[in-house]
């Protein structure tokens, strides 16, 4: 394509604008699947690795580090210590909805009692934003309806 | 132990497009023709002498499933040899890498790697990369590549005013090289004087990560020629050899890999891995330029500690002094880094990039004017991805 | 140039859907597998440092999907990784580049893919178009195949009842496979009176809908007998894009295939192929794919491809004793489970499909519609 040919008139640039869609279904597997039951049952499990004893949450199959397989649940939590968080002031656009979540709203890393090296994140209450801290302390507030999903789970709160 | 490399490789010609925010005047295809014919002229030959095409972005951006299929007609690899390989944001690097491999294995001669990333047809980047995370339990949570974790931790390490200072300043010195780069995306004409308003009244993205720390989202296409030794040498009066590379990556935990509780973070142990088996000691002293992919003000400098594996508050200090200054003891993106210019799968293909055209003395209006021999080019993505390339003038340096 | 070792291979049984595991579990099981056989293990002086993987981001629905694995092909702790997002042959080419580059000399090569999760892989193919053009006509890889098919068929004059006889074949082989999909017989009037898929190709003549993983250690001649006393070589590599737009190229005839095959045998110092060769894993996902990709590795004559059928020679050749991709693969990896299939022969460990004195199989896959690209791999015992 020329760029520096003379126009005799105006060209219009052609754009097609086009959302594109595929629907997908994702197995959860065992592992995902023991955990989302536990949140059901308002328990959060991990798996512990049988090489390096370290808890994984969410759990995983497979210590990444040993890459051995990690089958063993215990549970952790449900409190838990805040390690560090993000407060977003800014959102993008859903890719398929185009919606907007509304800010500020915030995801804390928390280690999970119990697991002494891995972190989950989750909400924050929006109301506890201005109490964000480094080492506060969370408990989880559950959803009334739990499903056995990642929602059962509503977002943690600060534990006074 | 370092492993004798079979064969030496040298970068013989380097091609970009202009890099923007809405390319709307091509398509796919046109872009990276574009950065195709631009490397082959600043090489000095045809696609005749081109064995291997090596192809790589994040499809999800542009959505075209297997893009190579259809950019061969602007990638020139009809009839020829191809490979496609993707690593997220280290793309690009990985591109470079691969080719290195390649061509260095002997299974080819010379080698184009075409990195490259449309993301105006994506809508939004970050809509994008948080496609990358699971989609059971995470998806719903992540905010793409923003973060205010590293400025929490640099902030209570060195205190809130030290450190907000220093990425801002840093984000500034940022913008000063981009502004002599006419290259680069972004340039805002930044003064140092500006530091107090900016770091009141940019806007919050993520907790302290504010707007202007963060990097842009460009269209833009890079490619670079990969030849062996001998054709190097025949092709090029300044080939820029590849001395090695590494990557490290880590756990898919985002929120494990934000920041490291278990050990170093990746971008150290690149450094600690490939100098050690490089024989270099003294890294601060030693290399000329650093191209490091830095996506936000705050990673960048936490990751200049890293990097030339420094301790305590020394980065911040050299912050302070100007050491990473372009007159500085180490250059830090004298192209103005990845705030001013991130069309995300030639973003770390850039890197690489700039270091050879610095050492060739080709920069143009960004060129440093110190002696540039031994160069360092950093990639980033993925969950705290690093890789680490290091790049010589000459083919002088001791086997360890 | 020095060689370059497979040294052994895991398979992941195919089905029509693994519901019950993710990419993560498959991994996992048949890293132990490969593990247990090779004793190979990561990090460390002499173990893994750098991983090559092969998968998808359409298919797997995620950016970056080599993220998802990085734990289970032990990447994720401080290891190197990187990625094909080709079909999984062509990360034999590389990860061979790597070793040969004296980079690394151990790689874990690890590919997934499940077709089962989106609604549609016609849908994901149809992604693989133009936006502006060909995939607002709708092409993708089922109806290119379509008008592929009609051409060749026009040219060789293959029957309709030969055609069934790709499928027969490939069904009779895929029941002595533990790994293959679809394993229910047919007789050539099943295939024949199918119903029609995408006119000429009828719906026993597409491959099923698959998932998969299969992995495998590479080594560099001087360590690979640390893992198995006996290594496959890889030999040969070759492969070659074609040209995007169809009208741009004789469809019936595929000439990337012919380069690709030419520059495998030449590194092989194969000069006669079918005096060499003595296995084949084609990637045929539609019948007609077959005797067509055994022309183009120049097993048979050109345009001949319905005779050498009834003349038995895929038999001859050891085509696809696995089932091929005609019993079901995952598309991206179609080409890695040929080799894994190319591997056990190579060993003597096929069992119930054992091919007697095999020592030169030859591998070949596609990516794209109507076959764009092509990719080859010879290896020898």
């Amino acid at each position: 394509m020329a760029k520096n040919e003379p126009n005799t008139q105006a060209e219009e640039l052609i754009s097609i604008q086009v959302v594109n869609s595929i629907n997908y279904s994702f197995p959860t597997g065992p592992i995902m699947g023991k955990w989302f039951q536990g949140l059901k049952e308002k328990k959060f499990y991990a798996t512990k690795c049988p090489s390096c004893g370290r808890t994984m949450t969410p759990p995983r199959g497979c210590c990444a580090l040993c890459v051995v397989r990690s089958e063993e649940f215990v549970e952790v939590g449900p409190k838990g210590t805040v390690e560090n968080y993000d407060i977003a002031y800014y959102s993008s656009p859903d890719p398929l909805t185009g919606k907007v979540r509304a800010t500020p709203y915030a995801a804390v890393f928390v280690r999970m009692d119990g697991s002494d090296s891995d972190i989950f994140t989750h909400g924050i209450k929006n109301e506890d934003i201005p109490k964000l801290k480094r080492g506060v302390r969370v408990r989880p507030v559950w959803n009334d309806l739990r499903t056995g999903s990642i929602e059962d789970m509503l977002y943690f709160e600060i534990d006074a | 132990m370092t492993k004798k490399k079979n064969r030496n490789v040298g970068i013989v010609g380097i091609g970009m497009t202009e890099i923007s925010s809405h390319k709307e005047d091509q398509n796919q295809p046109e872009m990276i023709n574009e950065a195709v014919r631009a490397a082959l002229a600043d090489a000095g030959i045809t696609l005749k002498d081109i064995d291997c095409v090596v192809h790589g972005n994040m499809e999800l951006f542009e959505m075209v499933h297997q893009p190579d299929l259809w950019h061969m007609i602007g990638t020139g690899a009809l009839g020829k040899p191809e490979f496609r390989i993707t690593t997220g944001g280290t793309t690009g690097m990985t591109l470079v890498a691969a080719s290195d491999n390649l061509v260095a294995s002997g299974m080819y001669d010379v080698v184009m790697a075409i990195g490259f990333n449309k993301l105006q047809e994506a809508g939004s980047t970050t809509g994008g990369i948080t496609n990358m995370a699971d989609a059971l339990w995470y998806r719903h949570l992540q905010t793409g590549a923003l973060t205010s974790t590293s400025a929490n931790l640099s902030i209570e390490e060195f205190g809130e005013e030290r450190a907000r200072k220093a990425a801002m300043k840093h984000r500034i010195m940022m913008d000063k090289h981009a502004s002599l780069n006419q290259r680069a995306h972004r340039r805002f004409g930044l003064e140092y004087n500006q530091m107090e308003d900016l770091m009141k009244n940019s806007p919050q993205l993520i907790g302290d990560l504010r707007l202007i720390h963060m990097c842009s989202q460009s269209d833009g296409a890079c490619v670079m020629i990969l030849a062996s030794e001998e054709k190097a040498k025949r092709m090029s009066k300044k080939p820029v050899w590849i001395r090695d590379h590494i990557a490290v990556h880590r756990e898919e935990t985002a929120s494990n890999a934000y920041f490291p509780l278990l050990s170093e973070t990746s971008q150290r142990v690149a450094a600690r891995k490939l100098f050690a088996r490089n024989g270099i000691t003294n890294p601060v002293e030693y290399f000329d330029v650093f191209e490091m992919y830095d996506p936000s003000a705050w990673w960048g400098i936490e990751w200049l500690r890293e990097f030339f594996l420094l301790e305590g508050d020394e980065a911040i200090k050299m912050v302070e002094n100007g050491d990473w200054d372009l007159d500085g003891k180490v250059p830090v993106n004298p192209s103005g880094g990845v705030t001013a210019s991130n069309p995300i799968s030639a973003t770390a293909m850039l890197k690489p990039a700039e270091v050879a055209l610095q050492i060739r003395r080709d920069a143009g209006t960004h060129q440093l004017k110190r002696e540039v021999r031994h160069g360092l080019a950093s990639g980033f993505g993925g969950v705290m991805w690093t890789e680490l390339m290091m790049l010589e003038k000459d083919l002088n340096w001791q086997e360890v | 140039m020095k060689r370059v070792a497979i040294c052994a291979v895991a398979q992941h049984e195919i089905k029509a859907n693994i519901w019950d595991k993710r990419f993560q579990d498959m991994l996992l099981d048949i890293l132990e597998d490969l593990q247990g056989e090779t004793g190979f293990v990561f990090g460390g002086e002499n173990g893994v440092k750098n991983i090559v993987t092969c998968s998808d981001d359409f298919f797997d629905a995620r950016t970056i999907s080599d993220n998802a694995v990085n734990d289970v092909v032990g990447a994720a702790n401080y290891r190197g990784e990187q990625k094909m997002a080709q079909e999984g042959l062509n990360g034999i080419g590389y990860a061979m580049s790597v070793i040969l580059s004296g980079h690394d000399d151990v790689i874990y090569l690890a590919g997934h893919c499940k077709e089962s999760l989106s609604a549609s892989r016609n849908q994901i193919a149809n992604m693989a178009y133009d936006p502006f053009y060909c995939r607002c006509l709708g092409l993708d890889y089922l109806n290119t195949a379509g008008l592929q098919a009609r051409a060749y068929m026009e040219k060789t004059k293959i029957t309709q009842e030969q055609l069934a006889k790709v499928v027969v074949r490939a069904r009779q082989w895929a029941s002595r496979n533990t790994y293959a999909n679809e394993k229910t017989q047919l007789n050539l009037g099943d295939v024949m009176y199918s119903s029609v898929l995408c006119d000429p190709i009828r719906s026993l003549h597409a491959y099923p809908v698959s998932d998969g993983a299969v992995v495998m250690l590479l080594a560099s001649e001087e360590r690979a007998f640390e893992f198995t006393d006996n290594p496959i070589w890889i030999t040969g590599f070759g492969n070659c894009m074609d040209s995007y737009f169809m009208g741009r190229r004789d469809i019936a005839s595929s000439s990337a295939l012919k380069k690709a095959a030419e520059q495998a045998y030449q590194m092989a110092g194969i000069k006669k192929p079918r005096k060499s060769v003595n296995l084949v894993e084609a990637m045929d996902c539609y019948a007609y794919q077959q005797p067509m990709w055994l022309e183009g590795l120049g097993l048979c004559d050109e345009g001949k491809g319905g005779c050498f059928i009834d003349e038995h020679g895929p038999a001859k050749y050891n085509v696809n004793l696995s089932g091929g991709m005609l019993a079901g693969r995952p598309l991206m990896i179609g080409g890695l489970y040929g080799v894994a299939e190319a591997v056990l022969q190579l060993k003597g460990q096929a069992n119930e499909h054992q091919a007697a004195d095999v020592n030169c199989a030859v591998i070949q896959s596609t990516t794209g519609g109507a076959g764009q690209f092509q990719t080859v791999v010879v290896l020898e015992r």
